[in-house]
């Protein structure tokens, strides 16, 4: 059976706040929650999340470097970016570095949806 | 002195007072619906369907009318037959006024034609501060992205009024206490920021997050305006910076010194700009 359980990484309460309204409403349960990429890698590795969210501005850790390591504890760690920045570099490095789909915020909860169904 | 719209003219005169302002405002979208609310009023979409263009007008520059066409919901026939009607039951802001007893017609119609005067000055001359300056290219990016994203994420449009450099910003900025700013790191390093009240804030986050004005805190209000101020610099530094250069964007940053932008920086650069939910600057420091 697919997985549904979800790790949400944002240093925005706010971003946090309105992507688990939009995960619950649609039968996804966010089992936990990280605001800089080290939570986000310890987090990881306590609940096994079955899709991770990942912000990439964030303070400490940023989303790159924490891509790298969960892929590094679980090459078959399931990724997606969520971020403001999205330059055909930022793109493609964090495609290449294991995420398995990059969406722009703000984002369209119909997309994002999407994404996580396609996992 | 920039461009603003005819409430906050008003206002500034005070022919009318804040709670008549906030009132007529209410009035006015009472009285005007949305061409979607329209649409689901008529029959010719369900809740659903105008949800969907909702969310797809996250996303998307377009107008709730050319998406309902795009999504083939409503036929181009049935998209006419509510602008009409719209049209037909529109009522104007300062008609408002008068049937709110806020103020009288002879009056209204003196200070519209003011008003009009002194916004067409003000945008010509706008439009040759900007033309004029060196960095006029990112104003008009940086003008049009917020434009644009304040429609996409928060549902009300934006507007640029006009330009204010270093040393005067201070003044003019200075009833704004509290400052968002995030930082790009690139060729060139540039600091954008959103100057803004504590009341403009709490709106950002009660309609980003879709949440109750009345449940928003003063911290939430803090984290939505700079994940508002987050997307725009995301879009903004994807389309000024070359593509030969590479940029890292930092956290946001909150503070309450508008002046430490001005004493950091050699050249500060603030886009006025107004909205319905109150005007605000966003910044350009270098």
């Amino acid at each position: 059976m697919k997985g549904n359980t979800v790790l949400i990484c944002d240093d925005s309460r706010s971003i946090r706040l309105i992507t688990k309204r939009v995960l619950n409403e649609n039968g996804y349960t966010v089992v936990c929650e990280a605001s800089n990429g080290r939570e986000a890698t310890e987090q990881y590795q306590q609940h096994k999340p079955d899709i991770t969210l990942l912000d990439l501005v964030m303070p400490e850790v940023d989303g790159k470097q924490a891509l790298k390591q969960i892929i590094e504890l679980d090459p078959n760690a399931k990724i997606i970016i969520l971020s403001s920045l999205g330059s055909e570099q930022d793109v493609e490095e964090c495609l290449s570095n294991g995420a398995t789909s990059y969406i722009q915020k703000p984002f369209e909860e119909d997309i994002l949806i999407r994404a996580l169904n396609n996992i | 002195m920039a461009t603003k719209f005819f409430g906050q003219y008003l206002l500034e005169k005070s022919l009318i007072n804040k709670d008549q302002l906030l009132s007529a405002l209410n009035e006015q979208r009472r009285l005007n619906p949305k061409i979607g609310e329209l649409a689901v009023i008529e029959g010719y979409l369900d809740d659903a369907q105008a949800k969907k263009i909702n969310q797809r007008q996250k996303a998307e520059d377009a107008r709730f009318g050319d998406l309902a066409l795009n999504m083939k919901f409503m036929t181009e026939e049935q998209l006419n037959t509510l602008i009409d009607k719209q049209a037909g039951i529109r009522k104007f802001f300062g008609e408002i006024l008068v049937d709110l007893g806020y103020i009288e017609r002879e009056i209204l119609v003196n200070e519209l034609n003011t008003h009009k005067q002194e916004q067409k000055e003000l945008e010509h001359n706008s439009q040759l501060k900007i033309a004029e300056h060196p960095d006029a290219r990112c104003i008009n990016l940086l003008a049009d992205i917020v434009g644009k994203l304040f429609t996409r994420t928060l549902g009300v449009p934006a507007t640029f009024c006009g330009l204010t450099l270093s040393e005067d910003l201070k003044i003019s900025a200075s009833r704004f206490t509290h400052l968002s700013s995030i930082s790009i790191e690139s060729n060139i390093d540039t600091t954008l920021s959103i100057a803004c009240g504590n009341g403009l804030m709490h709106e950002v986050a009660s309609r980003l997050i879709q949440m109750d004005l009345s449940e928003v805190d003063d911290e939430l209000a803090w984290d939505a305006t700079g994940e508002l101020l987050n997307i725009i610099t995301g879009y903004y530094a994807k389309d000024s910076i070359s593509e030969a250069y590479s940029y890292k964007a930092k956290p946001p940053v909150f503070s309450n010194k508008l002046e430490s932008l001005t004493e950091i920086y050699q050249t500060v650069i603030g886009l006025r700009m107004d909205s319905e939910l109150g005007d605000f600057y966003v910044i350009i420091s270098r």
